[in-house]
């Protein structure tokens, strides 16, 4: 539009003919019309700008203690409803105490330029961003918070507030919803389908295998106890240090067939010393919780001594090896438990209620 | 006098009997047919193997229903095809009469869970395990003998017993299905049938047996 101004006034030259009084009055008008063209075009822009920084204006959603502040764009019934529900599904999945979310304020979409949450007095809380998605066409969209958002970010940052032990053994997205019957297909998987040795002595009915395929004790020297030679040779091509083993000295000597320089080489790598990948740890924990409860497992999350066997154990009062033979039950049936009791017992309240039927056939009379 | 009920009940039910020996017995051989050597094999062979198992593991408790089901409702039919003047004409008070024919559904019951037993020793004969898991062929038909008996026993029960009693169950279960729709139309989030399920199937309730595990070949 400013462009198509600037071309009027440019052609508005005299034409040869025309007296220099019509000239300057056409003239003027031209340029009127420039600068109102010109207003309007600076108020669009205002509107336009003013229009985006209304939607970031900040909207503050409270819930049980817990502060989501998100802007106005996103509807406060969809996000009072994000935040109830993301401290449920805390609160049902455990391992996130509730007070923690009292500590931080949620933010996601708000206009932060002049210190936005500190002139509403979060500045002296730990402030944490999340995600708010936009859905709907560009020239209409829509945003709204997700209550698996919320709990996401509070279970990442509880996670991180957490000693070296969880933070090192807890994987991504331990407190939730994902520990259903899809999980224990992903952890009986992991656990037939890996070339590790100690998932075939855990598959086998070892429990020290299973411990040390879940990684749950505090191994001397992890990858040396928990991966054998062979096992560690066999990792390198599908890993991503396969290029970095045949450049080294340590990593040839690997290649060659030497068990220490494989240990070696790994150790010095960033390479994980967990054998169980994020399902079967999920898994551990998921079926912990179905045992003993949400409140077990925060327990056992808050547990700052020992192992994580031991912080597990003492969290729910129960042997070490039983729970994790429980767990490999748990696993290699993809959800199963195994039988409390005997078939008899199953039996005795059906036969009971059969006998009983029986004894009033016997005595009562065809009408 | 057992015999001739016996073989009175036999007219009624062989066919039934056999078809269901004849499935009982298939069922745990199903297992082996997905391999037989299973200890040299690989892990995730191994893996392969236990799913197909539990696959095969599904079958038997509803086989075991199936057993009870019949059985208990043609013990009674010749009775009701001939409007009871059979048993009537007996001299034999109705309580030995119906234990009699109580007696001798049981034995037909036995048969399709000897065949199970059967099968279940056959196939765990035929198939060289891995460390770790397990076969339990005596456990699998015992279980299954004893499922499909108190099935049999319940139904037994029911289809002979008086017309007011008959009237009552079917009222019951009548009422359950009406108040299931009723809160259906109210939008209410609630279901008496599902929850009275639920309290037969889960152990104390008479039926728990039908649930739970049932497999063969168990880690």
């Amino acid at each position: 539009m400013l462009a198509l101004a600037a071309l009027l006034v440019v052609s508005a030259t005299p034409v040869r003919g025309q007296s220099p009084e019509e000239t300057d009055r056409r003239e003027r008008r031209l340029l009127a019309r420039a600068e109102s063209l010109l207003a309007q075009e600076e108020a669009r822009v205002v509107a336009k700008k003013e229009a985006f920084w209304s939607r970031l204006r900040p909207r503050v959603i409270q819930s049980r203690g817990a502060t989501l502040v998100v802007g106005e764009a996103v509807p406060a019934s969809d996000a009072q409803r994000a935040l109830d529900s993301g401290l449920t599904l805390l609160r049902t999945f455990g391992a996130v105490p509730e007070q923690f979310a009292g500590r931080l304020v949620l933010y996601g979409m708000v206009d932060t330029r002049r210190d936005t949450l500190s002139r509403l007095g979060f500045g002296s809380r730990r402030l944490l961003l999340v995600d708010v998605s936009q859905a709907g066409p560009d020239s209409s969209p829509s945003w709204s918070v997700s209550a698996d958002a919320v709990a996401r970010a509070l279970a990442v940052e509880y996670r991180d507030s957490l000693d070296v032990d969880w933070r090192h053994w807890l994987p991504y997205g331990y407190a939730v919803p994902h520990w259903t019957r899809a999980n224990t297909w992903g952890a009986f998987q992991e656990l037939t389908r890996s070339p590790l040795s100690v998932a075939g002595r855990c598959v086998a009915g070892e429990v020290a295998g299973c411990r040390l395929w879940l990684a749950i004790d505090r191994d001397t020297e992890p990858f040396a106890d928990r991966f054998t030679g062979a096992d560690l040779r066999n990792l390198l091509p599908k890993s991503s240090l396969s290029n970095a083993a045949s450049a080294s000295e340590v990593g040839d000597a690997c290649i060659e067939g030497i068990d220490a320089a494989c240990v070696s080489f790994f150790r010095a790598r960033s390479f994980s010393d967990i054998p169980a990948p994020e399902a079967s740890r999920r898994g551990l924990l998921g079926h912990f919780r179905s045992l003993y409860g949400a409140d077990a497992v925060e327990r056992a999350v808050a547990d700052t001594v020992g192992s994580i066997a031991q912080r597990l154990v003492r969290a729910a009062g129960v042997n070490e090896d039983s729970l994790v033979m429980n767990w490999r039950y748990w696993t290699l049936t993809r959800g199963g438990h195994p039988r409390e009791r005997s078939t008899a017992a199953d039996a005795a309240p059906g036969l009971v209620l059969a006998v009983v039927l029986l004894a009033l056939v016997v005595r009562g009379r065809r009408s | 006098m057992f015999k001739q009920v016996l073989v009175a009940q036999w007219q009624t039910s062989k066919l039934a009997v056999g078809l269901l020996t004849l499935l009982s017995f298939c069922i745990p051989l199903l297992a082996v047919l997905y391999g037989g050597d299973l200890a040299g094999a690989g892990r995730e062979r191994v893996g392969d193997w236990l799913i197909a198992a539990d696959r095969v593991a599904q079958f038997p408790p509803f086989i075991a229903l199936l057993v009870g089901l019949l059985l208990g409702t043609l013990a009674w039919s010749a009775d009701l095809a001939g409007r009871h003047v059979y048993a009537l004409s007996l001299p034999l008070p109705r309580g030995l009469y119906v234990s009699m024919r109580f007696g001798a559904g049981a034995l037909f019951a036995t048969i399709p869970g000897a065949a199970m037993g059967l099968s279940s020793g056959i196939a765990t004969l035929a198939v060289s395990l891995p460390p770790g898991i397990h076969a339990y062929p005596v456990e699998m038909a015992l279980r299954f003998w004893l499922a499909s008996l108190t099935v049999f026993a319940i139904i037994f029960a029911i289809a002979g017993g008086t017309r007011r009693g008959q009237v009552i169950t079917i009222s019951v279960i009548g009422a359950a299905i009406t108040l299931d729709v009723v809160f259906l139309l109210f939008g209410v989030d609630y279901s008496v049938t599902a929850e009275a399920l639920l309290l037969l199937t889960n152990w104390p309730g008479p039926l728990s047996l039908l649930t739970g595990r049932w497999a063969l070949f168990d880690v």
